[in-house]
């Protein structure tokens, strides 16, 4: 269970997150929503640590993600996938996925490999497990991506926004790939403009505006026109949102 | 060689090989404490470790904006002064080429993992990685495939400063040289014999450094098959 209490994040004297307090259980699937610089990147890299939080708490199972020590063992179990993918680009494919769980978590060369290569397999890139990132399409930069972060076998799965930098057709096929892992019992929190898609995986939807939960509410509690669509902000953003898709 | 000309015998030759002897092994000392020395000065001064990055900053910038020569002098006349103790001068000409090429070394290791971008380095730390392995496993790599041309355009300009040395003494190509010029007055036949002699030597430098760039880049080539 990810527990995040009364959480600001200052950069200077821009205040980004003021006071978000969220808990998500085992197996939930989260779309986080809200406009541009509401503070869902900032959320998100908060908790694993990636950003310090300037008051607050965040816990991730019993670890603390405020403790040095502590805070690897967070991330071991969160894994992210990133908008511009991050691949590391002198390694190969394979080499990408195995990298974390060769020299994180101790595991045998042969065994990740085996482990790497079933991943790419079950996204449709096995043919790319030799090649270098620069030799890939965006599309199956990210389903790399994805391989790399469900290597490490990981409790928790942060995605922000993975599809933005890709055209609509790798787009499917990447959400294609997440929705499959949704049915799966893995813990995923995921910032998107795809409100579509927000709407069929994720079962609990939060909507970030200024850096505070406007709403926080089950999927279909939010759709439905006594929920989210009450707030003018939301419903603005919804409108914008169908536009931008249609 | 002019066997002709009974200026030169077969034991200039010899001095010759000799002088290219003190040459390589002086270039190739150097080069090897520079390096790791850079590396050191690189790294501290990465790393941001207080007072001795700035100390080394302060060293580096000189040894980088002053002649060599002027180091060498310093060296060579000014630790014997300063510590009454002596000082050959293959020893000063080791010391003061080691330092300059550190100082070069430094601000290429400086450049080439500032140049890593910062977006990687985060996705590492997400997967629990420390920042040593980060260094290890994901600066280093990378960062080597960029410093490798400016380090083998860097060795083959070094190589030629060692011909400075030959002032306070050593007996290098350059001064072998000088020696048989002194001795045969034919400086349109000695000085392009050295003068190649140089640049045979460049020229493996620059052989060596482009299979090892080759090794190190083969992920940056991949965009241009
Ligand atoms: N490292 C930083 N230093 C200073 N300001 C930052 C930093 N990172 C983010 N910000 C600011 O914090 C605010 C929130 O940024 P954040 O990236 O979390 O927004 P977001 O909700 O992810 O927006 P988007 O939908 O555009 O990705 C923005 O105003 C941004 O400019
Ligand atoms: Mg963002």
């Amino acid at each position: 269970m990810i527990k995040i209490k009364a959480l600001h994040k200052n950069f200077g004297n821009l205040e980004v997150l003021r006071g978000v307090n969220i808990s998500i259980n085992h197996g939930e699937v989260v779309s986080i929503l809200g406009g541009s610089g509401s503070g869902k990147s900032t959320l998100i890299r908060c908790i694993n640590g990636l950003e310090k939080v300037t008051s607050g708490s965040i816990t991730v199972d019993e670890y603390d993600v405020a403790d040095k020590k502590q805070l690897l063992n967070v991330r071991k179990k969160c894994s992210t996938v990133f908008q511009q993918f991050d691949l590391y680009p002198h390694l190969s494919v394979l080499d990408n996925i195995t990298l974390a769980p060769i020299n994180v978590l101790g595991e045998k060369k042969i065994e990740a490999n085996k482990v790497g290569l079933k991943l790419l397999e079950s996204v449709g890139i096995l043919e790319k497990a030799n090649n270098y990132p620069a030799q890939l399409s965006g599309g199956e930069k990210q389903r790399a991506g994805i391989c790399r972060a469900l290597a490490m076998k990981p409790d928790y799965l942060l995605l922000d926004e993975v599809t933005s930098s890709l055209d609509p057709e790798m787009t499917a096929e990447v959400l294609g790939i997440l929705k499959n892992l949704s049915g799966k019992g893995i813990t995923m929190i995921f910032v998107t403009h795809e409100i579509e898609f927000a709407r069929e995986i994720s079962n609990r939807i939060v909507f970030l505006d200024e850096g505070v939960i406007l709403k926080d509410l089950s999927k279909e509690h939010f759709f439905s026109a006594e929920g989210g669509c009450l707030e003018p902000r939301i419903k603005k953003f919804l409108s914008k949102m169908d536009k931008n898709n249609g | 060689m002019g066997y002709n000309n009974e200026g030169f015998s077969i034991y200039d030759l010899q001095l010759l090989i000799e002088g290219l002897g003190v040459s390589v092994w002086i270039f190739l000392v150097s080069t090897i404490i520079g390096l790791l020395l850079g590396c050191f000065i690189g790294l501290v001064r990465f790393y941001r470790i207080p007072i001795l990055a700035q100390v080394l900053m302060v060293l580096s910038e000189f040894l980088k904006n002053s002649p060599v020569l002027v180091q060498l002098f310093l060296v060579y006349f000014g630790i014997p002064a300063l510590f009454a103790i002596d000082i050959s001068p293959f020893q000063a000409a080791v010391i003061t080429l080691s330092g300059n090429t550190a100082s070069f070394v430094a601000i290429i290791v400086i450049s080439s993992i500032e140049a890593i971008d910062k977006r990687q380095l985060d996705a590492a730390r997400s997967f629990a990685f420390s920042e040593v392995q980060i260094m290890k496993c994901v600066i280093f790599p990378q960062s080597l495939s960029l410093a490798m041309p400016l380090l083998v355009s860097l060795a083959i300009n070094q190589l030629q400063v060692t011909s400075l040395i030959s002032v306070i003494g050593v007996v290098d190509i350059t001064r072998v040289g000088d020696i048989i010029n002194q001795r045969t007055f034919e400086p349109f036949i000695v000085w392009p014999i050295i003068g190649l002699t140089y640049f045979i030597l460049a020229k493996v430098i620059a052989t060596v450094g482009s299979l090892l760039e080759e090794k190190y880049s083969a992920y940056r080539m991949v965009n241009k098959l």
